[in-house]
């Protein structure tokens, strides 16, 4: 009797059937998404003082002094066009991934921030299945499966990126998170005020109100909230098939636009990871399909 | 030196004796259940839900903060105070830190976080929460001055004659919130 699970276990997923179509918008709205995430502009970051990943055994802090320039952005655009139409995938994504890791390091190392992290890991996810050995032909033109395979990568991290958050948020606070929720309204004055000290635009009129009514009710303020910490730990349901994957996406888009409102965090990367590997609007046809 | 140099050989004898030993052994007990448990384990990782996911979240969470790795720890942990740091004039009034620095207030309240954390560390092993009034004027000194000498002289309004490093706590008391009078940290001529 065979041990191994069913193929078709939700719990098991594998890769999604898409198109030619589909695979080619991914990989040219994520070219985009991922070049506009890389912070060229690396003149203020001349020290390390807070290192962080690579930044432990390099220095890149020559990258203040030489920030990359027209013919490094040039070659890092050149590489990812070959990306976007599929050909020589590992020779594409190479300078991007180089300068994401680089850059995000030495920025990452005056202090953390959050909004780059999961972009970069898709693409280092990317260039591990497109560098995977698999034979001279799908080095130069990669078939459909790897390309798939290369989406799958990029799903799986964008979720892991949402599970581990939710996870993090219960140990970090004793599985208190839920319960501390009216605290949150602090956290939300200091998102707030700290947006005013950006760029002195006046904070919102209802601040004050939007505040003291979560202290007011705090069940109310816990419900809405702990709605949240659900869908980042449901963030593994994007993987189980294209429907949850849209309904997922959704949700996962719907979070980010609260909370940009509410607390002026804004998370424009992931709003665009998620609609182009898991809401997929050139795949809804074979998504909502008749046989789906 | 002999005497030393026999010594280095008989250790370097023995630790080779012993791997050998040892490798053999593994070999051999590889030989034996190898197979089996590398097809146990491979079984076991087939049955892992969502296991690709699982692995990197397990990742994730064990690597923390390394970038590009990050486990995403915003907002997962907060108490009744919050405090931002900003940048004003010589007269407290705020600054536009984004066109003035090109760097916001909450990158100068994580790098503020850090020079303290390192500060109160060095100082017996304390919380940055426990820092006293000196320790954070040491660690604002250092943010400003990193900050100063990114100042985009161009943006900095016409009579600014100083920038100060303040820092504005929000708190929850009794059901009410409120905030302090901000703390200045640092202040330097420009």
């Amino acid at each position: 009797m065979s041990t191994s699970p069913s193929p078709a276990s939700w719990w098991q997923p594998g890769v999604f059937d898409y198109s030619k179509v589909e695979l080619f918008v991914m990989r040219l709205l994520f070219a985009g998404l991922i070049f506009d995430t890389i912070k060229w502009e690396t003149g203020p970051y001349k020290t390390q003082r807070n290192p962080t990943g690579l930044a432990h055994f390099f220095d890149f802090t020559w990258l203040a002094e030489h920030p990359p320039g027209v013919f490094w952005q040039g070659l890092t655009i050149a590489g990812l066009i070959i990306y976007v139409f599929g050909r020589l995938p590992v020779i594409g994504l190479a300078p991007i991934c180089t300068f994401a890791v680089m850059i995000g390091t030495l920025v990452c190392s005056k202090a953390m921030h959050h909004s780059w992290q999961l972009v970069t890991l898709i693409g280092l996810a990317q260039f591990a299945v497109y560098a995977w050995p698999r034979g001279k032909a799908n080095f130069f033109k990669p078939t459909q499966e790897v390309h798939r395979l290369a989406v799958y990568a990029s799903t799986v991290v964008f979720a892991a990126g949402y599970v581990v958050c939710g996870i993090v948020k219960l140990v970090n606070s004793d599985f208190q998170w839920i319960q501390k929720v009216p605290y949150l309204s602090v956290q939300l004055l200091k998102s707030n005020w700290s947006t005013y000290y950006d760029t002195l635009e006046p904070v919102a009129p209802w601040l004050t109100q939007a505040t003291q009514l979560i202290v007011d009710y705090p069940n109310l303020a816990r419900l809405f909230f702990g709605m949240g910490l659900l869908i980042e730990l449901a963030g593994f349901v994007v993987l189980i098939n294209r429907k949850w994957a849209f309904f997922g996406g959704l949700a996962i888009i719907a979070l980010h636009l609260s909370i940009s409102v509410v607390m002026q965090l804004n998370f424009w990367y992931h709003i665009v990871a998620a609609l182009i590997f898991v809401v997929n609007v050139p795949g809804l046809k074979r998504t909502f399909g008749r046989n789906r | 030196m002999a005497g030393a140099g026999s010594i280095w050989a008989s250790f370097a004898l023995s630790f080779a004796f012993f791997a050998i030993l040892h490798f053999s052994l593994l070999r051999v007990a590889f030989a034996a259940y190898g197979p089996r448990m590398t097809a146990r384990l491979k079984a076991f990782w087939e049955h892992v839900p969502f296991r690709h996911m699982t692995f990197l979240v397990i990742a994730l969470f064990v690597i923390k903060e390394q970038f590009p790795f990050s486990n995403f720890p915003m907002y997962s942990n907060f108490d009744s105070e919050a405090d931002v740091v900003y940048i004003a004039n010589q007269n407290g009034d705020p600054l536009a830190m984004d066109d003035v620095f090109r760097s916001g207030s909450s990158t100068a309240k994580k790098a503020y976080k850090k020079e303290l954390g390192k500060i109160t560390q060095a100082a017996g092993g304390r919380d940055s929460n426990d820092a006293n009034a000196e320790e954070r004027k040491a660690a604002g000194a250092i943010v400003l001055g990193d900050w100063h000498a990114n100042i985009k002289a161009k943006n900095v309004p016409a009579g600014t004659t100083a920038i100060r490093l303040y820092r504005r706590t929000f708190e929850l008391k009794d059901g009410r919130l409120g905030d302090q009078t901000p703390e200045l940290l640092a202040e330097k001529s420009l």
